[in-house]
């Protein structure tokens, strides 16, 4: 995480997740980057990232993916998963922040 | 087949089971933390092999008339290790098309969101807030997940 920082790079963690679910976690795990609420699923469906029944219990949530974000919000990089087991390599998204002036 | 081969113990079903119980057990692993695609791939490689250790052994038990029944009931649970694997790999990747998700070149949307302590963020601040070190962010990384249940 110190490194995406260094890199000028702004993580920010987005779920389905209440609040204090996401503090229980970053207390837990030590996680410093922002964590978003999305409940509802409001943003996840702005995204067109809704997974329907894929949560416990048949709950709505996101797929996962990332986007990277210059300062303008234009988007400069994205991933989409194929699998859920397979998960984006920190380096891949750097290199995609270096890449951005 | 030689006479070599019919001789000894019969350990194809054996080594399926194996084979299979290992393909369930990169499947546990990857659901919980990244394996990348090596560790997914060879859990569908170990299922398959596994089917065909478990065929080859099981039609040996039935050619040489001994083990049929144990080979037939490991094999059994051996068929439903590797149902379990293969339906895990399957579901793992059926996702969403997402056909709509914000592109390369677009206008990330805006959103105003719940933070971990309450308040209320927007993408627009989050994109230009100092970052802790206090310098100001160059870009911001959406990383949109399952969720920690």
């Amino acid at each position: 995480m110190k490194e995406y920082e260094s890199a000028g790079v702004r993580a920010v963690a987005i779920s389905v997740d209440s609040p204090q679910t996401n503090a229980d976690l970053m207390k837990k795990a030590g996680y410093t980057f922002t964590f978003l609420s999305d409940p509802n699923t409001e943003v996840i469906k702005r995204y067109d990232l809704l997974h329907k029944g894929a949560g416990p219990e048949g709950h709505d949530i996101s797929r996962p993916a990332e986007f990277l974000l210059d300062s303008s919000g234009t988007v400069r990089w994205t991933n989409f998963t194929e699998d859920i087991r397979v998960r984006p390599r920190a380096e891949e998204m750097l290199a995609a922040a270096k890449a951005i002036k | 087949m030689t006479d070599a081969n019919n001789s000894g113990r019969n350990w194809l079903p054996l080594l399926g089971f194996l084979a299979a119980g290992a393909a369930i057990g990169i499947n546990f692993v990857a659901f919980n933390m990244p394996v990348g695609p090596i560790g997914v791939w060879s859990s569908l490689a170990l299922a398959v092999l596994a089917l065909v250790l478990l065929f080859l052994g099981v039609a040996r038990a039935f050619r040489t008339g001994r083990g049929k029944i144990l080979s037939s009931l490991v094999g059994v649970v051996t068929l439903l290790a590797c149902a379990l694997s293969l339906f895990g790999f399957w579901s793992a990747r059926k996702l969403p098309s997402s056909s709509a998700a914000p592109q390369v070149g677009q206008k990330a949307p805006d959103f105003t969101m719940t933070d971990s302590t309450g308040k209320q963020v927007s993408l627009v601040q989050l994109l230009v807030a100092p970052l802790p070190n206090g310098a100001s962010p160059k870009a911001t990384l959406l990383v949109f997940y399952r969720g920690y249940w």
